[in-house]
């Protein structure tokens, strides 16, 4: 799939940082492919040929741009690229759920939860309610519905907190 | 999720393909929208037209990239919660985004009696340290308009596939 290898290409003289490792992550980028995904987890629009005017802005030529990005796709540092949907703009219901799970049933209830296609992400927390998933559904109705089926079958309550008000999302993560 | 209705936009049946078949994310490709204007038989300008119509009402938040929290070295990764005075949500809101090391910041609602926070404030860090150094600042930034906070980390991973607008 690769042509070329993109770092051996651009950056004969650069030196992949290596960081200690400190909870089991691993980082090894260089200076350019922090730069590319700096600059690509801003929004670039929509243009009929985006990763030209990127490449140039990186001092990239496109092809180099285009297999660097496979590269870090393939190594999984990008997990997806392209348009980010906000769900609050539709008629469909968003909303973040807690649960407080005994231990012993906690496996059950994580089945339980992550068989539903709607559970967008589901994560154990350290904290008296240790469950924490988002339900996303194309009405409240679905949702509330969801709810109860998962109540009645784990046997444990639901706290449903759908958003009221977004002061910010914009994730962005330096590398 | 599916049969959703966008506001301010009326989508037609050929922006839910577009839509649907973008849940993916774009191809890594010198023309990214050629393909899929080919499947759909449209212009490739009709695809980027009708997905900044879609950008303009809000529909669309950015066209970009994400990455893995993990491997980019983000391995403390906390929901911080407030219980904050009503009347001075909105001004704590504002003043968390602009910190701007906060991802995303809600308003939820309490869960009478044994949920007693209204504001939610994701903060990533590369240890546990920086996170707790961010939330000391998230502390002074904030102070006098709230009462109490907790941080709440994320321990384990147990379903993460984003929101599927078919099936």
């Amino acid at each position: 799939m690769k042509f070329f290898s993109a770092q051996n290409v651009l950056n004969k003289k650069e030196q992949a940082i290596k960081t200690p490792d400190r909870l089991h992550s691993q980082i090894e980028l260089t200076e350019t492919e922090k730069k590319v995904l700096n600059l690509l987890q801003k929004d670039f629009g929509f243009e009929v040929r985006p990763f030209e005017g990127l490449a140039k802005k990186l001092g990239l030529k496109e092809p180099e741009l285009l297999s660097m990005i496979g590269d870090l796709k393939e190594r999984g540092y990008i997990t997806r690229i392209g348009p980010f949907f906000n769900m609050d703009k539709t008629s469909g219901q968003v909303t973040l759920v807690a649960m407080r799970v005994p231990e012993e049933s906690f496996e059950k209830t994580a089945e339980i939860v992550n068989s539903y296609v709607e559970i967008a992400h589901n994560y154990k927390r350290d904290h008296e309610f240790n469950m924490w998933f988002v339900l996303a559904c194309s009405d409240k109705k679905r949702a509330s519905d969801i709810l109860s089926e998962i109540e009645k079958l784990s046997g444990c309550k639901t706290m449903n907190l759908p958003k009221i008000r977004e002061f910010n999302l914009d994730l962005y993560l330096e590398a | 999720m599916k049969d959703f209705e966008v506001t301010g936009l009326k989508l037609d049946e050929m922006d839910k393909k577009i839509v649907l078949l973008l849940q993916e994310g774009i191809s890594v490709t010198e023309r990214p929208y050629l393909e899929l204007a080919n499947q759909l038989g449209v212009a490739e300008d009709e695809i980027v037209e009708r997905l900044k119509a879609m950008k303009s009402v809000g529909f669309i938040r950015k066209n970009a990239v994400a990455t893995n929290h993990y491997k980019l070295g983000y391995t403390a990764n906390a929901m911080s919660v407030w219980d904050v005075d009503p009347e001075k949500l909105e001004q704590a809101g504002l003043l968390f985004k602009e910190l701007g090391f906060v991802s995303h910041c809600y308003e939820r609602p309490k869960f009478a009696p044994e949920w007693d926070y209204n504001l939610f404030a994701m903060v990533h860090g590369k240890s546990k340290e920086e996170v707790n150094e961010k939330i000391e600042t998230m502390k002074k930034t904030i102070q006098g308009l709230f009462r109490k906070t907790d941080l709440i980390y994320s321990t384990k991973i147990l379903k993460k596939t984003g929101i599927r607008l078919k099936e």
